[in-house]
């Protein structure tokens, strides 16, 4: 960094993770070249639809691939988080598309 | 037709970090998003915020200290300019004493700060500064879906925590009767009577088999007066280092006394076994005898002045520490300071008294800033000396930039209740030694172990998050609230922020940061050699 | 195009004295076994043969994905609980004989990649570790691990680029597979990676990357690892795909172009070796000697993956919704729908090697 300059400890690792966030970030402009089809090896973060623009090219119905998609991180979006947090979210709901009534809803504590 | 849906609370129990720390560091939630730094023009972003810093100046130079991660930077001039130009006009900064460091900012386009720079600066630069003044959160960009730096969720620590260090109560009784004591003049209003070897044999298994990974455990001998019980502390320092030996870890003893159990023999012993000392005293006879007296009311400075210079003199293996107490017309921290360090002191430290309002030795809402000022002084000499790589030994001091340095984001003030247990006579765990005795306070026994319940429920309601007063305050990760045992006797309430010393914290703090930006400019060598030694 | 269909005649006799041996010999011939993960916690074993469930095994840790027979069927190696967990499921008691905690104190692993020796004494997984720190996580690179089953013991072999997410073993259990962005050929006996075959980073400026994810391993019955790959030719810029077939017993890989892109997750490929399935949104069929589409159907929701009957002559679809789908592989007509417990998610659908669960 040119304009700032880290003194403790705690700037420094800012610093750090500036440098690595820097170099990661020219890697994948590589990557970015392949087209995006969906859970290919590549992420493309943000895909909304398939590669023609339209739905039809992504898992259907949506529900069926919710294990299979949020549980390894592919599609963090809009479920709570269960890598850390919340751990046993789904585990009433053994099928997503049959049993949905029975996924856990989370509150924050104290409402 | 439709299940209600359960309910689950937001705050479990995280099992995600491992490596222990003895203060409560507030675990950085992997959510934590630090703004990431943009590819490109940022001139199609609408505009620049500040978000929650304080700045500060020292002779030419500019320093942004930002709260939310006790992270502390220099900044150039177009760094400082930039965030300058994002204070509104009729805001001054704020006065550290203030809580709330950036209670308004000015939303500035980008197209407009652009041009304000641009006669003393090249646009490439200040496109360049304004990312890096984001990346470390000291500014937000508005206008397309943004996070600054985000508090982290509330979560407790990895359990079980692992113990660092036990305090124990090897003597439930003390020779003087000091007027402040916040043991009730040594027995903490409880039957007078000495630990028991087999206690303290089982105190220091606990600690071993309750130390997780750390390598080295701390073992404070504390009472009353723990000399009086010298017959176990022989016995158990040797038992601890085989013990210690055995589970493959590292004791290591202090001790706090009031030196009138001296002798030459005793001397000879803590410095054989390498047991750290810290000496109550308070200064010269003066200022000692006002309240550091026997139960008779006579002074005990006579006495032990040249116990404490022949222990100054004997004991080389560790360095020795004097701790003072202020107190109601002990407020001459200069003049303590020096005849202590006079004395042969390593290092000196000051606490004010914990008292309720209403105590005789209470000091006084004025003499609170005297004492600041003097603090101050010592404070500039301090720096003066470290940046001529000495150590002034004025430990209040070394203990804020410590912490400054490391960059602590802590969740409750002090280790207490969680790496440190105090162990009362008979063995009951205490969140503390300030606590020892009380049953209220009571966290199980080295015999039956820590009282699991107990501490998770101490450590949600002690958690920093909680305490309401403190959430927007520029100082929160580093005060946390202030000390229970400070906050039980002045409010009576165990978890409430210590706010009778609001202001004068952050006033120490600040001059801290000061001091800080002011050694580690010209020499961060200083930090190396005397800061991060400190342990936790 | 498909292949012309047997007579009538002949298919209802063929059948009929089919049902009849099966009938005879339904205590002495063996059912075909396959085996795959439910959502919470549960691996089914499925009988092929009968098209019914065996049983349903309940796991320790939930949401299994990985699963690997070992090769004498006796046990199933599967990886739970956000894939940190390896659990050893032992099919003959019905229950989980033990959970392998293979994380050092104070890291966090996720395990991508699971393959087992053809004696079942060792594992070969690939983790990718984070060290979990009070204040920030430290990556580490990822990297194969050998374990010893049985005393549950690992040991680093290699470290590995980020992305893979298979194993494979070769015949002479010499080289170790590792399939991510590039094909990696770690040779066991040095402990580093000695020869790559490039998908996503081609050499050659005129080729373009192959865009693979290795996810779903099918390969017991015909020994070729399958994977369709999608690519933009340089040159045309066109979008293509293919099939990535890599000869999980020599390490040869082989790629044969199929024209547009159908959006597809994973392939299986007949026990002889000259035709591919593969599914996602649609199931298709591929001549592999001919290296073409031989038929594309709709299917009525998504699948992720499909295994083939020893014979050839039925397709398993499994994935994302609880059935698993009976296909006949020449007509591509649905034969059954058997219902599962919960999800199977992204599990594997692995074929459980003769004489499990005798």
């Amino acid at each position: 960094m040119k304009h700032v300059r880290a003194l403790n400890k705690k700037a420094r690792l800012f610093e750090e993770n500036a440098e690595q966030r820097k170099k990661t970030r020219d890697e994948d402009v590589v990557a970015l070249q392949a087209p995006s089809l969906g859970c290919s090896l590549i992420f493309d973060p943000g895909w909304e639809t398939d590669s023609a623009g339209g739905v039809t090219g992504l898992c259907q119905p949506v529900e069926a691939d919710l294990y299979g998609c949020y549980d390894d991180c592919w599609w963090p979006a809009q479920v709570p988080d269960q890598l850390t947090n919340h751990l046993t979210w789904s585990d009433s709901c053994a099928s997503a598309e049959r049993d949905w009534r029975k996924l856990d809803l989370i509150y924050p504590e104290g409402t | 037709m439709s299940q209600s849906p359960s309910i689950q609370s937001f705050v479990p129990l995280s099992r995600l970090l491992a490596t222990p720390a003895t203060l409560g560091e507030f675990p950085t939630s992997p959510h934590t998003s630090f703004a990431p730094v943009v590819f490109g023009d940022l001139t199609d972003r609408p505009g620049a915020e500040l978000s929650e810093i304080r700045q500060f100046r020292i002779g030419g130079k500019s320093y942004v200290f930002v709260p939310a991660v006790t992270a502390i930077f220099g900044l150039d001039e177009l760094g400082s300019e930039i965030l300058e130009l994002l204070r509104p006009p009729q805001a001054q900064s704020a006065s550290a004493t203030e809580a709330v460091q950036t209670p308004a900012t000015r939303h500035v386009p980008l197209a407009e700060i652009i041009p304000a720079l641009q006669p003393r600066h090249h646009r490439s630069d200040i496109v360049a500064a304004i990312k890096e003044l984001r990346g470390i959160g000291a500014l937000r960009l508005v206008g397309f879906r943004e996070e600054g730096l985000n508090s982290p969720a509330p979560q407790l620590p990895p359990m079980p925590f692992p113990q660092r260090t036990l305090v124990l109560n090897v003597a439930n009784d003390c020779n003087l009767g000091c007027s402040y004591c916040f043991a009730a003049q040594g027995d903490y209003g409880t039957p007078k009577r000495m630990m028991s070897e087999e206690t303290a044999r089982r105190s220091v298994d606990f600690l071993l088999s309750n130390s997780g990974n750390h390598k080295t455990v701390t073992v404070v001998f504390f009472g009353g007066e723990p000399l009086m019980n010298l017959k176990l502390i022989r016995g158990l320092v040797d038992y601890a280092n085989d013990a210690g030996a055995k589970a493959g870890k590292e004791v290591e003893f202090t001790m706090t006394t009031n030196a009138t159990y001296l002798t030459r023999e005793v001397i000879d012993f803590l410095s054989e076994k390498r047991i750290g000392v810290s000496v109550s005293i308070d200064g010269p006879k003066q200022y000692h005898d006002l309240r550091r007296t026997y139960k008779s009311g006579n002074g005990s400075y006579d006495f032990i002045r040249p116990r404490v210079l022949d222990l100054l003199n004997r004991h080389k293996t560790r360095p020795i520490a004097a701790r003072a107490t202020l107190t109601h017309g002990v407020t001459a921290v200069q003049e303590c300071f020096w005849h202590l360090k006079e004395m042969g002191f390593h290092e000196v430290g000051f606490a004010p008294v914990t008292s309720a309002a209403q105590d005789e030795f209470a000091l006084t809402h004025d003499e609170m800033w005297q004492v600041m000022d003097e603090f101050r002084q010592l404070a500039n000499l301090y720096v003066e000396k470290a940046i001529h790589n000495q150590h002034l030994g004025f430990s209040n001091v070394s203990n804020i930039l410590s912490e400054l340095h490391a960059g602590v984001v802590k969740a409750y003030p002090c280790g207490a209740g969680l790496g440190l247990l105090g162990v009362g006579a008979d063995g009951d765990l205490y969140l503390c030694h300030r606590f020892s005795e009380s049953r209220e306070h009571r966290m199980g026994s080295v015999r039956e172990g820590l009282d699991e319940a107990k501490q998770e429920q101490f450590l949600r309601q002690a958690h920093l998050s909680r305490k309401s007063g403190c959430q927007l305050c520029w100082v929160r990760h580093i005060c946390s609230g202030g000390c229970h045992h400070e906050a039980y006797t002045r409010h009576g309430a165990l978890h409430t922020p210590n706010a009778h010393y609001c202001e004068w914290i952050r006033t120490w703090i600040d001059i801290g940061l000061d001091c800080y930006a002011r050694i580690m400019d010209p020499n961060p060598f200083f930090f190396e050699k005397f800061i991060d030694k400190r342990g936790a | 195009m498909v292949a012309a269909p047997k007579r009538p005649l002949q298919r209802c006799l063929r059948a009929a004295a089919m049902a009849a041996s099966l009938a005879a010999l339904a205590f002495a011939q063996e059912s075909e076994l396959y085996v795959l993960g439910v959502h919470p916690h549960g691996i089914v074993v499925f009988d092929g043969t009968r098209n019914e469930i065996v049983t349903e095994i309940q796991t320790r840790g939930r949401a299994p994905k990985e699963l690997v027979p070992s090769a004498d069927g006796k046990f199933v190696y599967v990886t739970s609980d956000g894939r940190a967990k390896l659990e050893v499921v032992n099919l003959e008691t019905r229950a989980v004989d033990k959970v392998l905690e293979l994380a050092p104190p104070g890291y966090r692993l996720t395990i991508f990649g699971v393959v087992i020796n053809r004696n079942g004494g060792r594992l070969y997984v690939h983790v990718k570790p984070v060290r979990e720190l009070i204040d920030q996580y430290v990556v580490d690179p990822p990297q194969v691990w050998s374990v010893d089953v049985a005393t549950g013991k690992a040991r680093k072999i290699a470290e590995v680029p980020q992305g893979v997410v298979a194993l494979a073993l070769t015949r002479d259990e010499r080289q170790l597979l590792a399939w991510g962005r590039d094909l990696y050929y770690i040779d066991l006996a040095e402990g580093r990676i000695t020869d790559t075959f490039r998908l996503m980073n081609p050499a050659n400026p005129t080729e373009g990357a192959l865009n693979t994810l290795a996810l779903f391993v099918q390969y017991e019955r015909s020994g070729i690892f399958s994977i369709p790959y999608y690519t933009k030719d340089p040159i045309t810029s066109k979008d293509l795909m293919g099939l990535v077939n890599l000869d999980v017993n020599t390490g040869k890989v082989d790629t044969v172009e199929l024209g547009a892109p159908i959006p597809l997750y994973s392939a299986v490929v007949s026990p002889d070796r000259k035709r591919a399935y593969a599914v996602m949104n649609q199931l298709v069929a591929i001549d592999l000697e001919h290296q073409r589409i031989l038929q594309t159907i709709d299917l009525d929701r998504t699948r992720y993956v499909a295994n083939i009957s020893r014979d050839g002559k039925r397709l398993f679809i499994s994935g994302a919704a609880p059935y698993i789908h009976v296909y006949d592989t020449d007509t591509l007509q649905l034969v059954k729908t058997i219902e599962l417990p919960g999800d199977p998610a992204v599990t594997g659908f692995r074929a459980l090697p003769p004489g499990a669960m005798r």
